[in-house]
């Protein structure tokens, strides 16, 4: 057997100086961006790393949580570099060698061998430079840190004057959002879903407020037009709004959730954090109020402090607002004769003379020798003169309008003219007439003469709706957000106006229409475009119009309820879980720029978001301004 | 009843071991570096490129062959692969200098390839023996023989070699050749000494001593053993060239023992750590897939088979 058998060579030998191409991706040495300490861990090589995802084998010494952001880093074939960065969405280990869970008290007696294994699975956010490569299995893995935390979070491509804070991540640094993307130029509105009392939706968009409105941040992305930006906060939980500018107790100095919250807030960059300045407080008048004193209907705050506001009979008719006044408009044909209707109302309706309160005399135009047209722009456009009481029916408030409407339009009452009807049949009248009688007493507080507009001449209006019932409530908000929308569609306001909407699910539902909700579909799809921007949110994102959800930018996420979070397609499989979980404060935020959601804290309020959180002082300030002024 | 102490073997009972059949002979043994217990602590050498060479085999198909007496023959038909793990500093471990042969072992003289089948050809090797159990070793020994020649050229080449196995299958020693025997099959050192081996630390050898003329030969601790595994798990032995000389060894010895030790094998994952290298496994798993698998080379042989007894009828 001296003659050796033939061989198949498969592999040939390496000279020593030979080295292997594969070698090369892994020579890092002397790149400048390659993090100079060790790194985190590696790129698991025993499993599939995809240029989506990838799970890290941690070293022993580094322990890296949910939510964190690292680079790993390979040579490519060109000799170029490339980074891949990610965000850890699951963390998990093992012991390796144990094949049962009995086997896990072996390993822990030393009697079989094993050996730890700890992993976190990662997402990537974003390869520099932009090549669609999976990273290097085996590859090196560091915390995102300094200029690799800025790519991570696609700072490079947000210029300084449109960064946004969002909150902070988990390691206590600001997370941002480029505010092009919400204003309206690129993209707009916010859409924040959550369960109640538990996902602090509303704590969220106060926060976004706050920072628009209260900080330097603010100033710095508004730009030119500031000035003119306006907000309008609707409250339709108890009254805890109404004291966004008085001091949180709970944010004293020398407490702990004060002293970490100012630190977070120093983290965003704001230094001594405030309660709200630039804020006007509006609610319903008081029930029983009479027309004159316009009592606001408050209990844990001065009425003295707070504007009453609502529409005057003049108003009411002016600006179209019967289409409000019914919930299921869509139902029959009662938006037909609703529509002949608000249309009479404006023909008919002449000022009554010597009348501040916005009372309006109802009459018959022709009477009066004047032509009105039945085209709504028009018939608008037409001087009234002043009329006596005695020219017409007087009419002060929303009952005696109502009274004058069926009046008119049910056949057996001496008022009768088929010229309001809209060819409609008697059930139909009777339908209309029926929900205009319900709407009474609902919208009793806010119609009625000598009542005042929310003056969106404010910073930020805060309208307190929560003590009306739900048909007045879709009211007030359809209201104020018709005027808003006229404003910008045809007033040509300069500024921006977000409005801060909480139960979206209520005004514009997945099903049905309604004039709000078909208002709302309008802001949501035009309004970026003519700054009319939602900070809408809802409990049940099931629940809300996809065209209103869909079209906004920026979303965010509290603690959501497991039957709401297939609703949330842009979530990875991981938070949607967690997002069933997470804890108040921490939300997670989905804005185009960054292709995975970001976890993000917010700090706690310098504002106080319910009366039990008023500083004491304050309220011993308010009660001294009230003698004072006594 | 006197006191004992038991253990277990760190050892896949279920495998052969690795040198069942290189036995070391009777070579003498004499100390060269200290006649009394030496316990030489690691030294921090510099890394240098080592090629680890190993090689596995299998018969695939058992045959027999009967001549006109009807005198009755054993052969075999089976396959060889050798190979390196090559590891440097800084760069990923590569396989290299892979080879493979499948051969058809014949005693008594017979010959005849078997195939070429389906792309399976053992070609013939003849044997002059009539020993049943011939066919096996010689399989066996081709493999020793390729693993020596690949081990050669290696280190011709430069690399320092560590060969699976000691050093009596060379023909001609190489200074950079140096054999890593993993089963202890005869005690080297007088009693005294040779029951401090165990308590050897991780990454410490023991004294050189000369195996014959032409080896210098010490134990040296790769890895620790598992809780309840013999102290001897984790011991190895290492082979150097006496040729160069004994400072050449010497050397040779400190830098493996400051080197090997990082490439020991993990009990959690290979029944035969820690003195199965890791190198050396994944070797063996890369060569084992590169036989193919058996049952297809089994299904060849038998077509083979047959067809050589379509062309010769009985």
């Amino acid at each position: 057997m001296s003659v050796e058998p033939p061989e198949e060579v498969i592999v040939g030998l390496p000279a020593l100086d030979e080295s292997p191409s594969a070698s090369r991706r892994v020579d890092l040495r002397g790149e400048p961006l390659v993090p100079a300490v060790e790194p985190v861990g590696f790129v698991d090589a025993s499993v599939e790393a995809t240029t989506k995802r990838a799970w890290l084998v941690l070293d022993d010494d580094a322990d890296v949580a949910l939510d964190e952001f690292v680079v790993a880093a390979q040579r490519l074939a060109d000799d170029s570099m490339l980074f891949h960065y990610g965000i850890v969405l699951e963390a998990g280990g093992r012991v390796e060698g144990a094949e049962s869970p009995s086997s896990t008290r072996w390993i822990n007696a030393a009697t079989l061998p094993g050996v730890r294994a700890r992993r976190v699975e990662v997402q990537w956010l974003r390869t520099v430079p932009e090549r669609f490569l999976p990273p290097l299995s085996g590859a090196p893995v560091w915390r995102a840190v300094g200029e690799h935390r800025t790519r991570a979070l696609y700072l490079d491509q947000m210029s300084d004057t449109e960064r946004l804070p969002l909150g902070l991540d988990m390691t206590g640094q600001p997370v941002f959002c480029a505010f092009s993307f919400i204003n309206g130029d690129k993209g707009g509105h916010v859409s924040i879903s959550g369960k109640s009392g538990v996902a602090t939706k509303t704590s969220y968009a106060l926060f976004l407020l706050y920072l628009l409105f209260e900080t330097s941040w603010g100033l710095r992305v508004r730009g030119r037009g500031a000035a003119s930006d306006r907000a309008v906060v609707f409250c339709v939980k108890g009254e805890d709004l109404l004291h966004l500018d008085r001091h949180n107790t709970a944010f004293a100095v020398g407490t702990a959730r004060g002293d970490e919250a100012r630190a977070q807030w120093l983290a965003l960059g704001v230094e001594s954090p405030q309660p709200f300045r630039h804020v006007t407080f509006y609610a319903p008048r008081a029930e029983g109020d009479d027309a004159t004193t316009h009592v606001a209907n408050v209990r844990t705050r001065d009425r003295t402090a707070v504007t009453v506001y609502g529409w005057t009979p003049e108003a009411f008719i002016r600006q179209g607002l019967l289409a409000y006044v019914i919930d299921d408009l869509d139902s029959g044909q009662v938006a037909f004769i609703e529509q002949v209707v608000r249309l009479q109302l404006l023909r008919w309706s002449f000022p009554l003379a010597g009348d501040s309160t916005g009372r309006v005399v109802l009459t018959d135009p022709v009477d009066r020798g004047l032509v009105v047209p039945r085209v709504w722009p028009k018939a608008i456009r037409v001087p009234k003169p002043p009329l006596t009481a005695a020219d017409g029916v007087v009419v002060s408030d929303f009952a005696e309008l109502i009274e004058f409407i069926a009046d008119k339009v049910i056949e057996d009452n001496p008022g009768f003219d088929p010229s309001w009807l809209g060819g409609v049949g008697s059930g139909t009248v009777q339908a209309f007439v029926r929900r205009l009688w319900a709407a009474e007493p609902r919208l009793r507080p806010v119609v009625g003469a000598g009542l005042a507009p929310v003056s969106l001449g404010d910073a930020i209006a805060v309208v307190d709706i929560h003590a009306l019932h739900d048909s007045a409530q879709r009211f007030v908000v359809g209201a104020l957000l018709e005027r808003v929308w006229e404003d910008h569609e045809h007033g040509g306001h300069a500024g921006r106006t977000w409005v801060l909407l909480d139960e979206l699910n209520k005004y514009a539902p997945r099903q049905g229409r309604s004039p709000i909700k078909d208002l709302l579909v309008d802001i949501a799809g035009r309004g970026r475009s003519l700054g009319v921007l939602l900070l809408g949110a809802q409990q049940n994102p099931s629940g809300v119009d996809p065209n209103i959800t869909g079209n906004a930018a920026l979303h965010v996420v509290g603690q959501i309820r497991a039957q709401e979070a297939s609703e949330l397609g842009f979530l990875p499989a991981e938070l949607r879980e967690r997002a069933q979980l997470v804890a108040p404060g921490t939300m997670i935020t989905s804005q185009p720029l960054i292709p995975t959601p970001i976890p993000v804290r917010f700090p706690f309020p310098p504002y106080a978001t319910r009366v039990d959180e008023v500083d004491a002082g304050d309220d011993v300030a308010e009660g001294t301004d009230l003698l004072e002024g006594m | 009843m006197t006191s004992m102490e038991i253990y277990a073997e760190d050892w896949a009972p279920t495998r052969e071991p690795p040198a069942m059949f290189d036995m070391d002979g009777t070579d003498a043994v004499r100390p060269v570096e200290s006649e009394t217990w030496l316990d030489v602590p690691p030294a921090a050498g510099v890394a240098v490129p080592l090629a680890f060479v190993d090689g596995t085999r299998r018969v695939e198909i058992g045959l027999w062959q009967t001549d006109a007496a009807g005198k009755s023959m054993r052969g075999l038909a089976g396959v060889y692969a050798v190979g390196a793990t090559v590891c440097r500093p800084g760069i990923p471990a590569e396989f290299a200098g892979i080879r493979r042969a499948r051969v058809c072992i014949w005693g008594g003289g017979l010959t005849g390839d078997l195939g070429p089948v389906a792309g399976y050809h053992w070609v013939s090797r003849s044997l002059g023996t009539t020993d049943p159990d011939a066919p096996l070793l010689a399989l066996q020994e081709l493999m020793r023989d390729a693993e020596a020649r690949l081990a050669s050229d290696l280190a011709g080449m430069g690399w320092q070699v560590v060969l699976d196995g000691p050093l009596n299958h060379l023909r001609s020693l190489h200074h950079m050749v140096a054999g890593f025997a993993k089963t202890h099959h005869r005690q080297l050192y007088p009693d005294d000494m040779h029951l401090r081996v165990p308590g050897l630390p991780l990454g410490h050898r023991s004294a050189l001593w000369a195996l014959g003329e032409d080896r210098f030969t010490c134990y040296l601790r790769v890895g620790e053993p598992t809780a309840v595994g013999s102290p001897w798990s984790g011991i190895v032995r290492l082979e150097l060239p006496a040729f160069a000389g004994f400072a050449a060894a010497r050397a040779a010895a400190d830098q493996l023992a400051g080197t090997l030790p990082r490439f020991a094998g993990r009990h959690h994952i290979d029944p035969r750590a820690p003195a199965n290298l890791q190198p050396i496994r994944a070797l063996e798993q890369h060569l084992g897939r590169l036989l193919g698998p058996s049952r297809l080379a089994n299904q060849a042989g038998r077509a083979a088979v047959a067809h050589l007894q379509a062309v010769v009828p009985s």
